[in-house]
C-alpha cells in the first residue's frame, strides 16, 4: 500500500481543489489581459478604418504584450500538468529541488494574498524517493504555515539541499509561534510522507527532512 | 457627461489595457493596483463607478466593498473576478455591490453597467441633496 492510501482522501482532494482553483484564477487573469490587448487592437483598427493614423510601434508593443501573456499562460499550464501527474504513482524517484520549485510557483498567488515574499534559493538536483503528491502537499502546507508565521510584508527563504544523506527542505523567516492545530496537521502529514519535521520559530526555522 | 470610473485590480497590464479601451469610449478613468491605496482614492474623490477585483494581495475585494459602502454609499461598485463563485457574488450583492462580472469581461457589457451605475449614483445624489435642502428649510425659521 502506497503512502497516498494513508492520506485522508478528503484532505488530498481539498489540496488538489485549492491548487486547481488558484491555477484557474491565474489563467483567467492571463485571458483577461489578452482579451483587453486584442480588444485594443480591434479598437485601433476600427479607428484606423475611419481615418485615424495608426502607429506601427504601438501595434508591435501590443503584440509583444499578448505574446508575453501567452508565455505566462503556457508556464501556468505546464505547472498544472506537472502537478496533475504527481498523483500518477504512489512512489517514484523525484528531484526535491524541482518539486519545491513547483510548489513555490503554485503558491505564488497565495503568498501575494498574504503579502509575503517567498524566495527559493538557487540549488542543484536533490534526488530521492517519495510519494510525489503527498510530498507536495506537505511542502505546500509547511509553506502556508511559514507564511502565516512570517506575517505581512516579510520574506521567507526556502533552500533545498542534502545533509548527511538526508534530503532537507528548509524554510527561514518564521517570526511567530506556529498554532498548535497547524503544527499537528503538518506533523501528521509529514508522517504520511515518510518525512520528519523540525519547527523552531525561535530560530526562524522550519525544516522538512526526507 | 463623461462617466468617472475607478479601476482597481492588482494585474497592472489588465488595468492599463482596460483603462485605455474605456477612455477610447469617452470615460475618465483612474487606475489603481493597490487595494489600500484604492481606499484612499475612494475617500478623496467621487466616482460614478468603481470596478473592483475580488481577489487582491493584502485586502480582499469584499473588504474594500464594505469600506466603500460604509463611507460613500452612493458610489456604485461593480465587482470583477477571475473565479466568480455564486456564494461570493451573492455576498457582494448583499453588501451593496451593483453588479458582478466575470473575467474576461466584455467591454460592451461593462460599458452598459457603468452607464447604469452613473444613472443610479445621480439619483442617489439628487435624493441626498433634496433631503439636505428639506432639512435646511425645516430647521431654519424662515
Amino acid at each position: 500500500m502506497g503512502s497516498s492510501d494513508t492520506v485522508q482522501g478528503r484532505d488530498g482532494l481539498c489540496f488538489f481543489g485549492k491548487v486547481s482553483a488558484t491555477i484557474s484564477h491565474d489563467v483567467k487573469n492571463v485571458l483577461a489581459i489578452i482579451n483587453e490587448e486584442a480588444g485594443l487592437l480591434q479598437d485601433l483598427s476600427l479607428m484606423a478604418g475611419q481615418g485615424m493614423e495608426l502607429d506601427p510601434e504601438r501595434l508591435v508593443k501590443l503584440a509583444k504584450k499578448i505574446q508575453n501573456q501567452v508565455k505566462r499562460g503556457d508556464t501556468i499550464i505546464k505547472n498544472m500538468n506537472k502537478f496533475a501527474h504527481s498523483v500518477d504513482v504512489p512512489e517514484s524517484e523525484v528531484d526535491f529541488y524541482e518539486m519545491t520549485s513547483l510548489v513555490v510557483a503554485l503558491f505564488t498567488r497565495m503568498a501575494a494574498s498574504k503579502c509575503v515574499t517567498v524566495v527559493l534559493k538557487e540549488g542543484e538536483m536533490v534526488a530521492g524517493k517519495c510519494d510525489p503528491f503527498v510530498a507536495e502537499m506537505l511542502i505546500a502546507r509547511c509553506l502556508e504555515v511559514s507564511m502565516d508565521s512570517a506575517g505581512k510584508n516579510h520574506e521567507i527563504i526556502v533552500e533545498v539541499f542534502t545533509k548527511n544523506s538526508e534530503r532537507v527542505i528548509s524554510v527561514h523567516g518564521l517570526r511567530l509561534e506556529v498554532a498548535e492545530n497547524d503544527l499537528q496537521a503538518i506533523e501528521a502529514l509529514s508522517k504520511n510522507a515518510g518525512a520528519s519535521l523540525i519547527v523552531a520559530p525561535q530560530d526562524s526555522l522550519l525544516e522538512i527532512i526526507f | 457627461m463623461a462617466e468617472k470610473v475607478l479601476l482597481v485590480d492588482d494585474e497592472k497590464e489588465f488595468v492599463e489595457g482596460l483603462a485605455e479601451r474605456m477612455e477610447l469610449r469617452g470615460m475618465n478613468v483612474d487606475t489603481c493596483t493597490n487595494p489600500e491605496k484604492a481606499l484612499d482614492m475612494v475617500n478623496g474623490d467621487s466616482y460614478d463607478a468603481i470596478i473592483l477585483d475580488l481577489q487582491m494581495p493584502g485586502v480582499d475585494g469584499i473588504e474594500v466593498l464594505k469600506h466603500i459602502k460604509k463611507n460613500k454609499p452612493e458610489m456604485q461598485v461593480i465587482l470583477l473576478s477571475g473565479h466568480a463563485t455564486v456564494e461570493k457574488g451573492i455576498e457582494a450583492m448583499k453588501l451593496g455591490a451593483m453588479d458582478f462580472v466575470e473575467k474576461p469581461a466584455d467591454i460592451d457589457v461593462l460599458t452598459e453597467k457603468i452607464k447604469k451605475a452613473q444613472a443610479r449614483k445621480m439619483v442617489l445624489v439628487e435624493k441626498a441633496t433634496e433631503k439636505k435642502v428639506k432639512d435646511i428649510i425645516e430647521h431654519k425659521g424662515w
